[in-house]
């Protein structure tokens, strides 16, 4: 991995193991938040459009792009090319990143809603604007600093096999975003799986609205969450009704990120036969990669997880009368 | 026996065979199950009944997400009782005897209950508009409680906070505990009529209320309007959530309550007044 000092100077190798271990690190941590956010590329598509950063391109397209970027970055210093370039677009990368935290953290404190956006890190970590701000910048920027340390005055031609390899790797990750949605990876792409409390699922700091929060009955007995799209309602609706109306199934509440005037007018339009209610998107966002998404809670923990509906066939028991 | 002394059976037989209707009534509706769809309604409290464009406030409403959040529709001023079925946009009325009340103020139909056609609705944004006893009716949305107001005036609002808070049980060792308090003690909560959270949070908020009678604990209620960032009071108070509680111990604000904090009322007070510098107690 070392560079091939042609002129001027080389630096002493403590620096330079330094620099490399640094580099290295940096790469590594650009690299992990890649793949988190990978795994659910919408929700990343989401927070770009969200913050105005999709340069006009369609939000999908302008994620699957920032994560070439960001992807192709890391394993360049992972790899380690360490050129003044490669460190300029890092340091481009990292400010853009403390620079957006700093402003979702400004943004909470004057209180505007929570952000819903997946962060940095996807929903792999879960943290307050202002933790991501300064953790980013304590992180990041020391790394981005220590990466400079013994960086040679001149470097050598580029290492094409390391290039070809960054090139393949961010291919492989822009792939791996492409079809992340059809893959079983909600447990892993998302804050909710099998063994978590519903009562620490919780976004924001002041105030902090948890699951048991906006449905305070799930601490005690079984029952099945959905969380759903209103807007979406004609593809899942029905059969949900049905579901809830078999006898022997757990009760089912569904969660929407949708006003109070959008629940209203749902409750007249599809006569639901289970309790609806809204929450904050900032809640619900990093708990799913599609909807609907179902997860089963005894007595406030969750059991089971589902991509879809608590139940696919759903045939008897509709309400007729 | 004297005229006077056969009166007295006479009349006790007469008035027998007056209550003898009502009473078959009451036997039959005990005997007679409920429907197994049409049961379960709740008090439904954020909406109001107009007819022929004028409010019938006695009216009560009801909601049973088991009937597919069907609404049933009576109460002093209408003959019959009213269904709208929301998944068939259809309007149905059955005879009063055919509904029961229960002792937890939930209401059912009964399973022998005649339900007759009588039309659809029509959603009309937050209004559901149809055809009750010949006459035009809406279902409307009531306006939002905002300002400072006691405890009672949110019960007598919406029916849904009493059934709720009838539902709550505070824990009696900290209810208790706060009882012991000796200063008194102000909590301001602001919440709005309109947020489903303040509908799951504020009727244990109230129940509490009821539990704390006679303490030196005191509740009042301020309800915001939905945009509330720009309201006068909320914005000099930093309410940045409802419900939100300010604890006042004295006149000076001793802590906040928001969240999920509100999942136990009274834990959460306590927390507060054990916190508390021991000067300010």
């Amino acid at each position: 991995m070392g560079e091939a000092v042609a002129a001027g100077r080389s630096p002493g190798a403590t620096k330079t193991w330094i620099g490399r271990a640094a580099a290295a690190a940096l790469g590594l941590v650009l690299l992990v938040a890649t793949v988190a956010k990978a795994l659910d590329p919408q929700a990343f598509a989401e927070m770009l459009q969200g913050q105005g950063l999709t340069l006009g391109l369609p939000p999908l397209v302008a994620a699957l792009l920032a994560l070439a970027l960001e992807g192709g970055l890391g394993l360049l210093l992972l790899l380690g090319v360490r050129r003044p370039w490669s460190l300029v677009a890092a340091t481009l990368l990292v400010v853009t990143f403390v620079v957006l935290n700093g402003w979702d953290w400004w943004r909470a404190a004057h209180g505007a809603a929570m952000p819903a956006g997946c962060g940095c890190f996807g929903n792999l970590v879960q943290r307050s604007p202002a933790a991501a701000f300064w953790q980013d910048l304590a992180l990041l920027l020391s790394l981005l600093l220590l990466a400079r340390v013994g960086l040679p005055p001149r470097a050598a031609s580029l290492p094409p096999r390391r290039l070809a390899a960054v090139g393949v790797g961010a291919a492989a990750l822009v792939l791996l975003a492409w079809r992340a949605p059809e893959l079983p990876l909600d447990d892993v792409a998302t804050r909710l799986r099998p063994g978590i409390e519903v009562a620490k699922v919780c976004a924001g700091t002041t105030p902090r609205v948890c699951l048991t929060t906006v449905a305070p009955d799930l601490v005690r007995g079984r029952t099945w969450v959905t969380l759903v799209d209103l807007e979406d309602a004609a593809h899942w609706a029905d059969a949900l009704n049905r579901f809830s109306s078999q006898s022997g199934n757990p009760p089912v509440l569904a969660l929407a990120a949708a006003s109070p005037a959008d629940v209203s007018a749902f409750t007249w339009q599809w006569g639901p036969s289970f309790p609806l209610h809204d929450a904050p998107a900032a809640l619900l966002r990093p708990l799913y990669r599609r909807l609907p998404r179902s997860f089963l809670v005894e007595d406030g923990r969750v059991v089971r997880t589902l991509s879809g509906l608590p139940a696919a066939d759903a045939s008897r028991g509709e309400p007729t009368r | 026996m004297s005229p006077r002394s056969y009166r007295q059976p006479v009349l006790i037989l007469l008035a027998a065979a007056l209550l003898a209707p009502l009473g078959a009534h009451c036997v039959q509706a005990q005997m007679i199950p409920a429907d197994a769809v049409l049961r379960d309604f709740e008090p439904l409290g954020d909406y109001y009944l107009e007819v022929g464009g004028a409010r019938i406030p006695e009216v009560e409403l009801f909601r049973s997400e088991k009937a597919g959040s069907a609404v049933l529709v009576f109460g002093p001023g209408l003959r019959g009782v009213t269904l709208l079925q929301p998944r068939a946009h259809a309007v149905q009325t059955l005879s009063m005897t055919k509904v029961a009340k229960r002792a937890d103020g939930r209401v059912d139909v009964l399973a022998d209950a005649v339900l007759t056609p009588a039309g659809d609705f029509t959603i009309d944004g937050r209004e559901i508009s149809f055809t009750i006893e010949g006459k035009a009716a809406r279902l409307r949305e009531k306006p939002y409680l905002l300002g400072l107001h006691p405890g009672r005036d949110l019960l007598l609002h919406d029916a849904t906070y009493s059934f709720r808070a009838k539902l709550y049980q505070p824990s009696p060792a900290l209810v208790n505990a706060l009882r012991q308090a000796t200063k008194p003690v102000r909590i301001r909560v602001f919440f709005g009529s309109w947020c489903p959270h303040c509908q799951q949070m504020v009727p244990r908020i109230l129940r509490l209320e009821d539990a704390l009678a006679g303490s030196t604990i005191h509740f009042e209620f301020y309800g915001l309007p939905t945009l509330y960032g720009e309201e006068p009071e909320a914005k000099r108070m930093g309410i940045d959530g409802v419900p939100t509680g300010v604890v006042y111990r004295g006149n000076r604000e001793v802590g906040r309550i928001a969240g999920e904090e509100w999942s136990i009322p009274e834990l959460a007070i306590k927390k507060i007044l054990e916190n508390t510098p021991k000067s300010s107690r």
